[in-house]
């Protein structure tokens, strides 16, 4: 299992290298000059032309984008922002925890919900709770997040006064933010656990253990359940990453210092390399759960933890014949 | 009223609501067993035998299926009566049921010795461990080394699948057993190990058995007695020697000429012409006599009762009929 | 069981019939054919705003600015006075325009990638796959905001930020039903009496891959109407005075406390649309694929 991972690790590094290849290249080709934009409007001719070449801004694209994948590479070192001249790198790690709290609280949220509805629609079939979940999971799919952030603060700020509207001084401050968030991906894990566990209690096994003799409940819990998992598990994976798209917007709106908001700020202020920094600090989150979401189906399905296994048998057989 | 049998079945009518209409799936079917009897039940597809056999375990896909009539009872006791409780305690302990397809009947995500722990514990008051161990026991009893207790479906094949099947059915020693077809889906060289296997096992814990098969065959060389089904009704009942020697109803005599001999010279297989009618819109009198060679006028409108012919020999022919047209 | 059968025709070889099938399975949804139709209306207003709306978008009236819902303005007006109802009506407009053009190009473009990809296979295949790899590691919003980002604001690009998001769904779909279908008798049939391979392409490939074509399209433009929302609320997707349901909220936030009718409207709007477009997409995945169905 280790040399899986280790070799799934080695497969993300084309991508994510091609990932800041692309950022890299969008951003370099974004109107506006860097070093106008540092100095401000008033600022000379020379003083800028000095500038870009202090900073290398001159040089061509190859040069830079060589530049800076080496620095990140190398050295960990995301560039420096345009805006404040401090390394980006400080600037992120600064922001991502609220990000990554505000993520992992969602998806924790998504889940709960999710996941139960889910099972209750599925062993419930027809029933009015089926029909109820099968409802509010529409709904949730359908709603914009961040309207219902908007719907969230006119409710329980502004008419009830239960809870404060924006920021982040304290526990009340991180209970709208995760509820809003995680409706969306609550509902489509539901659908999703609701399809699966369907398919699944129709399947032959599910009759033997009803032919053992096995309640009810414990056939759902022990037997339905982690079949009906996978799916699922893979639905989970995608969410979270429009959850980090989502985050973006929910921290707009309820004024949550993190990641997203920063970006936003940056991309207003033409400051490139804090967005590009932003942006593939995400992207790299978004494939690191994609690798755990990898490592989990092993967990869960024993048949993909020997796919797994045979995989490295396969290619150590390659490589002793060579 | 007095059951001197062991498993005793009256009037059992099952029916799937769908769609299309009422399924009539099995009708009016009476059968009986003694304690260490085999009985094979043979039918074409679609004959009602697995629905008989979930009807006795009571595992009915409900909805859409419903048991419409009829009783079973159990040593005694009518176990279409028992509450889910009660009948849980039955399934597994007292009946067991081995299926078809041991592709599809294994949980693929639980190492084959906890799923036949799992029974050992709903049943027994044992503690994991000793279940466990118990299950090594039955695992071996199957002939499969206990080593591999903890290994999953997918690394087995079919045959040592079905043998896991057959462990977890006769974990509990049941009294019961009902073998749906357990052959059917494996390579005929497997098929007679598995066969063997079961009709040993069945003889060591004394179990009575239900074979539901298509193959007669297999039929003569596991069990002692025969009910032959036709689109959901019994249509011959009897001993061994009775169906296999005394053939009486058109249908059982078709489906053995359609058996290739060894001994004859034919050139072709004699076929049943047609097909079973639909399940959905049976005839109002026989349901065979529309491929019947025997058929008269009278069969479209009258459906005949089974009637005893000899002791414990049951057709269903208007030509036994007493009064009949013979 | 007949049914199924006549579905596994269908999607080896296009023929009339399947359709006619898939429109009699959709014709039983009552859900999906209530959508239909209101989406049809949504589209039919949103060419006629000019006729339908009852003030122009841009009408500003100080003396009537944040009015609650009443006889004169259905959802009252905004803090320039103008008439929310017109707002969404033409606000309607640009969400279908750019839902519907988006996904087109993700189809277009993605199409022809996973087309091309599945077809010729090796290295070409390796190529293209890898860099949709690429564009999947990032999520889709943040591709679309760093694209937005990256542009001049305006409607085209903001159809191009979105559909590039977009692009791989396209890919993946087109290739695997290449692959799949490659293999099968009547495309040898068509190559053997010498047909070219965009003959091949054209005439037989893209028929067998429309019906998860239509059900990917259908959700994937509600996810499109999301998307525009989502960046004209940022600031980064269509700009003022330009109507669109997003900035329209992004407006209305800051008077959100006093007058919340201003963020309910659009919201609503909004949220109808996509639900709308996501039950459709259901019901034709469901009628177009009776397998899937429970």
């Amino acid at each position: 299992m280790l040399k899986f991972i280790g070799k799934r690790l080695l497969m993300m590094i084309p991508v994510l290298l091609g990932v800041i290849i692309l950022v890299f290249t969008i951003m370099f080709y974004t109107p506006g000059d860097p070093a106008r934009i540092m100095l401000g409007a008033g600022a000379s001719e020379e003083a800028v032309q000095q500038l870009r070449e202090e900073k290398g801004l001159n040089r061509p694209y190859f040069v830079q984008l060589g530049d800076y994948i080496k620095n990140i590479v190398l050295h960990g070192d995301f560039g420096e922002s345009f805006q404040t001249g401090e390394p980006v790198l400080n600037e992120i790690l600064e922001r991502f925890p609220t990000t990554l709290k505000l993520a992992s609280l969602s998806v924790l949220v998504s889940l709960i919900v999710g996941l139960s509805m889910g099972i209750l629609s599925a062993t419930h079939q027809y029933s009015w709770i089926d029909k109820f979940a099968t409802a509010f999971a529409l709904l949730g799919v359908s709603m914009p997040s961040f309207w219902a952030g908007l719907m969230a603060t006119i409710l329980f700020s502004s008419i009830l006064g239960w809870l404060p509207a924006s920021g982040s001084y304290g526990w009340k401050y991180w209970i709208l933010p995760p509820l809003v968030l995680g409706l969306h991906s609550a509902a489509s894990i539901m659908r999703m656990t609701r399809s699966s566990l369907l398919e699944v209690i129709r399947q032959d096994y599910i009759r033997t253990a009803r032919a053992k003799g096995q309640s009810e409940r414990k056939v759902i819990v022990v037997h339905a359940l982690r079949n009906a998992l996978i799916p699922v598990v893979t639905v989970v994976g995608m969410q979270f990453g429009v959850l980090l798209g989502g985050s973006i917007l929910i921290e707009s709106v309820f004024a949550l210092p993190g990641l997203g908001r920063l970006i936003i700020g940056a991309i207003g202020k033409r400051d490139r390399m804090v967005v590009q920094g932003g942006v593939l600090f995400l992207a790299l989150s978004f494939s690191f759960v994609n690798l755990l979401v990898d490592i989990l189906y092993a967990y869960i399905d024993p048949r993909i933890m020997s796919q797994y296994k045979a995989l490295n048998k396969k290619k150590k057989k390659v490589s002793k014949n060579v | 009223m007095a059951n001197k049998h062991f498993l005793e079945i009256k009037d059992l009518s099952i029916h799937y609501k769908t769609d299309s209409g009422l399924v009539k799936a099995v009708n009016n079917l009476s059968l009986n067993l003694d304690k260490g009897e085999s009985l094979g039940l043979v039918g074409e597809t679609g004959a009602g035998k697995t629905t008989t056999a979930l009807g006795i375990m009571n595992l009915i896909p409900d909805p859409p299926g419903i048991i419409a009539s009829g009783e079973i009872f159990l040593e005694g006791e009518n176990i279409l009566m028992l509450n889910r409780q009660e009948m849980r305690k039955l399934r597994g302990n007292k009946i067991s049921m081995v299926f078809q397809d041991p592709m599809t009947s294994l949980n693929p995500v639980m190492s084959v010795g906890k799923q036949i722990a799992e029974s050992i514990q709903i049943h027994e008051k044992l503690s994991k461990v000793e279940a466990e161990k118990r299950a090594v026991d039955v695992l071996e009893m199957v002939g499969i080394p206990g080593e591999r207790f903890n290994e999953y479906p997918h690394q087995f094949s079919g045959g040592m699948r079905q043998r896991v099947v057959i462990a977890i059915a006769l974990a509990c020693k049941p009294d019961l057993l009902i073998a749906d077809e357990p052959t059917t889906a494996l390579d005929v060289t497997i098929q007679a190990q598995v066969l063997d296997l079961i009709s040993n096992l069945k003889r060591e814990q004394n179990t009575s058995m239900i074979l539901i098969t298509h193959d007669l065959g297999v039929v003569a060389e596991v069990c002692e007695k025969v009910a032959i089904m036709y689109a959901g009704e019994l249509v011959e009942y009897g001993t061994l020697d009775d169906i296999y020697n005394h053939t009486k109803h058109p249908y059982s005599i078709g489906l053995f000429a359609s058996i290739p001999n060894i001994y004859s010279e034919e050139k072709r297989l004699t076929l049943i012409p047609g097909l079973m009618p639909d399940p959905t819109d049976l005839p109002e009198g026989c349901s065979f006599c529309s491929r019947c060679n025997r058929a008269v006028e009278q069969c479209k409108v009258h459906n005949p009762a089974l009637v005893e012919t000899d002791p414990g020999h049951f057709v269903r022919c208007i030509h036994y009929e007493e009064g009949g047209a013979l | 069981m007949s049914r199924r059968k006549r579905a596994s025709i269908g999607t080896s070889s296009s023929h009339s019939g399947y359709w006619a099938n898939a429109w009699g399975r959709l014709k039983k949804n009552k859900s999906a054919i209530v959508s239909l139709i209101l989406l049809i209306l949504m589209i039919l207003v949103a060419i006629f705003a000019k006729y339908v709306s009852p003030y122009p978008y841009d009408l500003q009236n100080p003396a009537e600015a944040y009015q609650s819902p009443s006889a004169q303005h259905w959802l009252g007006t905004d803090n320039f006075g103008r008439d929310i109802l017109s707002r969404i009506i033409y606000g309607g407009r640009i969400s279908l325009f750019v839902g519907f053009f988006s996904i087109f190009f993700a189809i277009i473009v993605g199409g022809i990638l996973g087309a091309v990809a599945g077809y010729y296979a090796g290295k070409i295949d390796n190529i293209l796959m890898r860099t949709m790899d690429i564009l999947m590691a990032i999520p889709g919003l943040l591709l679309a905001i760093t694209l937005a980002a990256a542009f001049e604001p305006g409607l085209r690009n903001v159809i191009i930020a979105i559909g590039v998001a977009e692009v791989p769904f396209y890919a993946r779909i087109l290739r695997s039903s290449v692959l799949s279908l490659k293999e099968q008798e009547f495309i040898e049939a068509a190559r053997c009496i010498g047909a070219s391979d965009k003959r091949i392409i054209l005439k037989h490939i893209i028929p067998n891959c429309l019906a998860p074509i239509i059900v990917q399209s259908t959700l994937g433009m509600a996810g499109a109407i999301l998307s525009v929302a989502s960046l004209s609320f940022l600031g980064l997707g269509i700009q003022p005075p330009t109507p669109e349901w997003g900035s329209m909220l992004s407006n209305a936030r800051q008077h959100i406390l006093n007058y919340p009718h201003m963020v309910v409207f659009p919201g609503l709007a909004i949220m109808l649309t996509i639900f709308v477009l996501n039950i459709l997409g259901d019901g034709l995945r469901d009628a177009l694929d009776p397998r899937l169905k429970d």
